[in-house]
């Protein structure tokens, strides 16, 4: 197998059963912790888990050439928080669709897309724990209005949890509630924290 | 303030009938009207919203907004907030709870919105053909059918149907019970009928059914396999569907399919129907998916009929019946005679009722031999070690009784005899066999026999007596009221005579045979066409 990291050879043997074990061994052996995984090519191809299926279900040995590029994980989280506010803006529409379709649509058809904006959202929380530790932000340093991103971050698990309890008693109506009217109005409020963050980043 | 006296002053002028059912309506439990964070009124039932708890307003003028043009038909009240911004058109509403359209009338003024469109709380589907429709959806879920049937009676009761000459059919039988072999006669009747008939296999999965079923394991482990397998089995009917497009999918009382299913069966352009043959009262699941069939038959007019109205069903009587082929005289073995005949003979299972009427019946001197299961104190007259005998076993019972005791199940000790608004299959069978029974006068049996000239009926334990003691040494009469009952169910009552009422109901007339028949007008436009060309033929081949 051939390998490379950001266009040069790696003279190692990688181990390894599947893709996903092959991309664990060569970030153990070829990179170092301030860097990360930005783009991987398999055969040539850029990987797409959509047509290939997932990296740990790739079999290493359909992998005849394996290219991958990083990014120090520092310019990838200032990366990020360049583009959270666009992300955030996009989860936000999402949020409006559900919503609606929760009132006047099958429970079913909502609930795909709801779990879509669920993991997005999950996505964007982990992405923001990174941040904070890559970036060494202060997430105690509270904003104009006198609030902390951890109080921020509370409020966001707090409605979150009164998503499920909406879920778990079957109360569609209620569940198209917060997500409209709440969870709309937060992610609006993160929107205009996330200036605050990126300044915070690069001073 | 209560706006109650309004509301209904304005609920009357339009739709005195509903005002009347809303008069007469208790709310439901745990429905309440609360303020929304907004401050106007918001509806729930127990943990669901009906309206939005924050701007129940503002929700109602979005789903206004999406309604379609053209005179309407909405289904559901909830608290008007959706009706405010289509006054003005031609507007039906059709709540299904009149109690929770009472505590609507108590909680804001209401008065403009009903005085400016026709409220019903029952279907009525004149007045909804032809609406286009808008679907209040917390109210769609709390009445799935109606939902389903509101769509069906806005288009007009579906499309209208043109019968072919040799319609195909799918018949869904349930995975077990006594009505898996009905809908087994359902499809051979069908065949002899013209049509061509598929059976999903469905009592293949059985032992699976079964492991379930006397698993003791909590309802909600149960639950895991159960949801599955009834998604499972309803595929493997659309997948069956698909293969034989039918026209018509009958589907038999307890079979596995679920509103879902039922719909996508409709998609696929059948029309589809039930025969519901069981007791409603025992069987509640009815509710969930009678609206759900473009037609649904039943086997006990009464109650259910109203319940099926309020459910917005299409629904017709259809009652039970015998299948000439399996249930016929027989000419028994002496061996078999001795093994299957008595004086008086009960065939069934041992329902609460009949265990205690059968039981003072001992007691007065009138031994009744006893087949089938569940007989418990009675258990040591039941023959067969009391298990479920099969149908051609049946069958020989029926025959070789000199008197087959007929007495309607209960789960109801208490009922006794003639309790029941239904006539089951063994008074249909029975007859069929040339066998001669003592029945019990339930309701609906005179609409389908003649008491007294056709069948020996009783009304009471003590007319059976008198009637058991009468024709016991009365063979003659006995055979005279036999042949009676039996000319009566091949002339009226066979499955062949419930399939054709059936494929009347749901797909139209039978073509004219005339036309199909070589010696009707289209044969006889051939003749003459052929009758024309011969001398031309002829002269060809001179």
């Amino acid at each position: 197998m051939e390998v490379l990291v950001d266009g040069k050879p790696f003279a190692g043997e990688l181990a390894g059963a599947s893709l996903q074990e092959l991309l664990e061994d060569l970030c153990a052996r070829a990179m170092d912790q301030s860097e990360s995984l930005r783009e991987v090519r398999v055969n040539g191809a850029q990987f797409d888990a959509q047509s290939l299926g997932p990296a740990d279900q790739l079999p290493a040995s359909r992998v005849e050439r394996l290219e991958v590029d990083t990014i120090p994980v520092r310019e990838m989280a200032v990366h990020f928080l360049s583009n959270a506010e666009a992300y955030l803006h996009a989860i936000d529409q999402g949020v409006g669709r559900v919503a609606e379709l929760f009132r006047v649509s099958d429970e079913q058809e909502a609930s795909e897309q709801y779990l879509m904006v669920l993991e997005s959202l999950q996505l964007f929380v982990q992405m923001l724990s990174g941040c904070r530790d890559v970036l060494e932000l202060d997430f105690e340093a509270a904003d104009h209005n006198g609030v902390t991103i951890s109080q921020h971050l509370d409020r966001l698990a707090a409605l979150v949890r009164d998503l499920l309890s909406a879920q778990e008693q079957e109360d569609w109506v209620l569940l198209a509630d917060v997500l409209q009217y709440d969870l709309a109005a937060e992610l609006k409020t993160w929107r205009g924290l996330i200036p605050g963050l990126k300044e915070q980043a690069l001073s | 303030m209560d706006h109650w006296r309004e509301n209904m002053a304005a609920l009357e002028r339009t739709s005195p009938q509903a005002a009347a059912e809303v008069r007469a309506a208790a709310p439901p439990d745990g429905a309440a009207v609360e303020p929304s964070r907004r401050g106007e009124p918001a509806l729930r039932i127990g943990a669901a919203r009906l309206t939005s708890s924050v701007d129940p307003a503002a929700e109602g003028r979005a789903l206004a907004a999406s309604a379609p043009e053209g005179p309407l038909a909405v289904l559901g009240f909830a608290l008007g907030h959706h009706l405010e911004p289509l006054l003005g058109r031609d507007l039906v509403v059709w709540e299904p709870d009149p109690g929770l359209l009472r505590l609507a009338l108590s909680s804001r003024d209401l008065t403009a919105v009903l005085g400016g469109l026709r409220v019903i709380t029952r279907p009525e589907p004149e007045l909804l053909a032809g609406r286009a429709t808008l679907v209040h959806r917390p109210t769609a879920r709390l009445h799935p059918g109606p939902a389903q049937a509101l769509a069906r009676l806005a288009a007009g009761g579906g499309p209208a149907r043109q019968r072919p000459a040799r319609p195909r059919v799918l018949v869904v039988p349930p995975v077990l019970g006594g009505t898996l072999p009905m809908a087994y006669w359902c499809a051979e009747a069908l065949e002899h009928l013209g049509c061509r008939v598929a059976t999903v296999p469905l009592e293949a999965v059985r032992p699976l059914y079964d492991l379930v079923r006397r698993s003791r394991r909590p309802e909600e482990e149960l639950d895991r396999v159960r949801r599955p397998m009834v998604r499972f089995l309803g595929e493997a009917a659309l997948l069956a569907a698909r293969e034989h497009q039918p026209h018509l999918v009958l589907a038999l009382a307890q079979a596995p399919l679920d509103r879902a299913a039922i719909a996508e069966l409709g998609k696929l352009g059948a029309a589809t129907a039930m025969w519901f043959v069981e007791n409603h009262r025992h069987m509640g699941y009815y509710r969930e998916i009678a609206a759900s069939y473009d037609h649904f038959f039943h086997i006990q007019p009464g109650p259910l009929e109203e319940e099926l109205e309020r459910l917005g069903a299409r629904h017709a009587f259809l009652p039970l019946a015998a299948h000439p082929p399996v249930h016929r005289p027989l000419c028994l073995e002496p061996d078999e005679l001795r093994r299957w005949s008595a004086e008086i003979g009960f065939m069934g299972c041992g329902y609460p009722n009949r265990r205690e009427v059968l039981a003072r019946l001992a007691g007065r001197g009138l031994e009744v031999a006893l087949w089938g299961t569940s007989w418990g104190p009675l258990a040591s007259r039941v023959r067969e070690g009391g298990r479920r005998l099969e149908t051609r076993e049946v069958v020989k019972v029926y025959n070789a009784c000199q008197m087959v005791l007929n007495l309607h199940s209960s789960p109801e000790a208490g009922d006794g005899v003639a309790a029941q608004d239904f006539v089951n299959p063994r008074t249909f069978e029975v007859a069929a066999c040339g066998g001669f029974q003592l029945v019990d006068r339930v309701r609906g049996l005179e609409g389908l026999f003649q008491p007294g000239a056709e069948i020996a009926a009783y009304a009471s334990e003590e007319e059976l007596v008198e009637l058991a003691r009468h024709y016991r040494d009365r063979p003659e009469e006995r055979a005279g009221l036999a042949a009676k009952a039996r000319r009566r169910v091949l002339a009226e009552h066979t499955y062949y005579h419930r399939m054709e009422s059936l494929l009347e109901a749901c797909l139209g007339r039978a073509p004219a045979e005339e036309a199909l028949d070589p010696a009707g007008p289209a044969g006889r436009a051939a003749q003459t066409l052929l009758d024309s060309l011969a001398p031309a033929e002829g002269a060809r081949a001179l």
